[in-house]
């Protein structure tokens, strides 16, 4: 039997520290050396160590001044819907929705055939880049049943929250929605709108919406930076 | 009037692939078989299977025989779900998707005075936690690496089991500990280094599904805490997701007012 793999165990150790805020967003953690002294360990296996948070995006690495503690990740709830925008603002952080896109267009064979309606059915298309801090999140698409909300067009869909404005000036009240999580290769458009590299991974979450008389409503695609996304259920 | 029988028979299939029957990459009967079991002339049977290849549901292998067509996430989980009890943990999921189930253990052993552990665990630090380092395979290929941490005082002969070939579920179930409540936590991470050797994919530059989660028995004790990579490759996590709980939306629906003024 092998030995265990004490950098695993140490990086959980500082894993741990971040995530009770020990280590609070943005602080210095101690160094190589301290760290070395606090685990009773060797260079390579604390190196070790901070290269497996590294990676995990939970620190970075100031050109030789140390490590410190990444910006924290926006935590969604897979189990219940959450606007976005209000889970942003509890974090106490700066939230932006940029309209990229908001057009009335037929369906056309891709999306139809996700969202098992008719080609032609009429949608509206809205995409919105989200920006956190000014910085680049998500992608967000959304295809909606057009004949549901006639003259959307005519509402600020750049600061209002969209299934608020379903509900009020609707009263299509949102109840479910069926969903997928996998990872994706950025195409060099998403890529320069999220600003990672072309065919860099991204979190792609899709799925289907319907609201409380059991009517599908919408399709969305949400395209998320990796490093700044958590789930939790 | 009747559906043709081709149509039906398309249905009956079409039906086994949505539940489950028929897995993806799965051989179907042959034409002469089905023939026979839906007491039908094989024409009728190839014709369904023609149209059924030409929706993409299902391809030929010639010489072979005709297979269900994979989906593009081959390993479809579920996040968080238990099923039922007989379908439990990874190696059951594995199995579901009609993949071989296998594990090769990196290390297991019994460890004492890992403070932060002992925390997620809730237990005290002087207690034992049981270690069990993880690579898991399906059909021959390496799918994931756990991370496994239990609390050793309900587990009092983990370490005489061979977690290569027994279920670690299985063993917990055994002794009146099986997790059957998780919270969870998932990223999409960069792959490190050492799982990507195990997981034969390019370091830092292949995302990996990063899970952690904290299991808890039916008497809502913490049994479990596990770290697992996964590749993200062909594996696409399904959830549902509702609005809070409330019965009535905050928005009165048409049906009550038709009601009311009528």
């Amino acid at each position: 039997m092998k030995k265990m793999y004490l950098d695993v165990l140490i990086a959980d150790d500082i894993r741990s520290g971040i995530e009770s805020n020990r280590y609070p967003e943005n602080s210095k953690l101690p160094s190589e050396q301290q760290l070395c002294e606090m685990y009773h360990v060797q260079k390579m296996t604390i190196r070790s160590s901070l290269q497996i948070l590294k990676d995990e995006g939970r620190i970075y690495s100031k050109n030789k001044s140390g490590y410190y503690v990444q910006k924290r990740r926006i935590v969604k709830n897979l189990r219940y819907f959450r606007s976005t925008t209000s889970l942003v603002e509890s974090m106490g952080k700066e939230n932006e929705s940029l309209l990229l896109k908001f057009r009335k267009i037929p369906s056309d064979k891709r999306v139809s055939q996700l969202m098992n309606i008719n080609i032609g059915t009429d949608l509206y298309c809205l995409e919105r880049l989200r920006k956190v801090d000014n910085a680049p999140v998500s992608l967000e698409c959304n295809y909606i049943i057009a004949g549901y909300f006639p003259g959307l067009e005519a509402f600020d869909l750049s600061s209002r929250s969209l299934y608020r404005i379903y509900e009020e000036e609707y009263q299509v009240c949102i109840d479910r929605a069926q969903m997928q999580l996998s990872v994706v290769d950025a195409d060099g458009q998403k890529a320069e709108l999220l600003e990672v590299s072309e065919g860099d991974a991204l979190i792609k979450e899709d799925g289907m919406t319907y609201d409380y008389t059991n009517r599908f409503v919408e399709f969305t695609e949400n395209f998320m930076r990796i490093d700044r996304f958590q789930f939790i259920k | 009037m009747q559906m043709p029988l081709y149509q039906q028979i398309m249905n009956t299939i079409v039906e086994k692939i949505e539940k489950g029957d028929y897995l993806p990459g799965e051989k179907l009967p042959s034409e002469r078989e089905l023939a026979e079991l839906y007491d039908v002339n094989r024409m009728t049977v190839k014709k369904a299977m023609d149209m059924l290849v030409n929706t993409g549901y299902l391809y030929r292998c010639v010489g072979k025989g005709t297979f269900v067509k994979e989906d593009k996430s081959k390993l479809l989980l579920g996040v968080g779900r238990r099923e039922s009890t007989q379908d439990y943990g990874m190696s059951a999921k594995i199995k579901n998707r009609g993949m071989k189930a296998a594990s090769s253990v990196i290390f297991s052993g019994i460890l004492q005075g890992y403070p932060s552990m002992c925390t997620r665990l809730r237990i005290a630090e002087s207690e034992p936690v049981f270690v069990l380092h993880r690579v898991r395979y399906g059909d021959g290929e390496p799918l994931g690496i756990e991370y496994t941490y239990i609390p050793g005082k309900y587990f009092p002969d983990v370490e005489e089991q061979d977690f290569n070939h027994v279920s670690l579920y299985d063993y917990m179930n055994g002794r009146g500990h099986l997790p059957v409540e998780f919270r969870q936590t998932l990223m999409i991470i960069r792959c490190p280094k050492r799982e990507a050797k195990y997981l034969k994919i390019e370091e830092g530059e292949t995302a990996v599904f990063c899970f952690e989660y904290t299991g808890r028995d039916s008497s809502g004790q913490v049994v479990e805490y596990t770290r697992s990579y996964l590749k993200s490759e062909n594996v696409a996590f399904k959830f549902f997701q509702y609005s809070a709980d409330r019965s009535f939306p905050a928005c009165p629906s048409q049906s009550a007012e038709v009601f009311f003024n009528a």
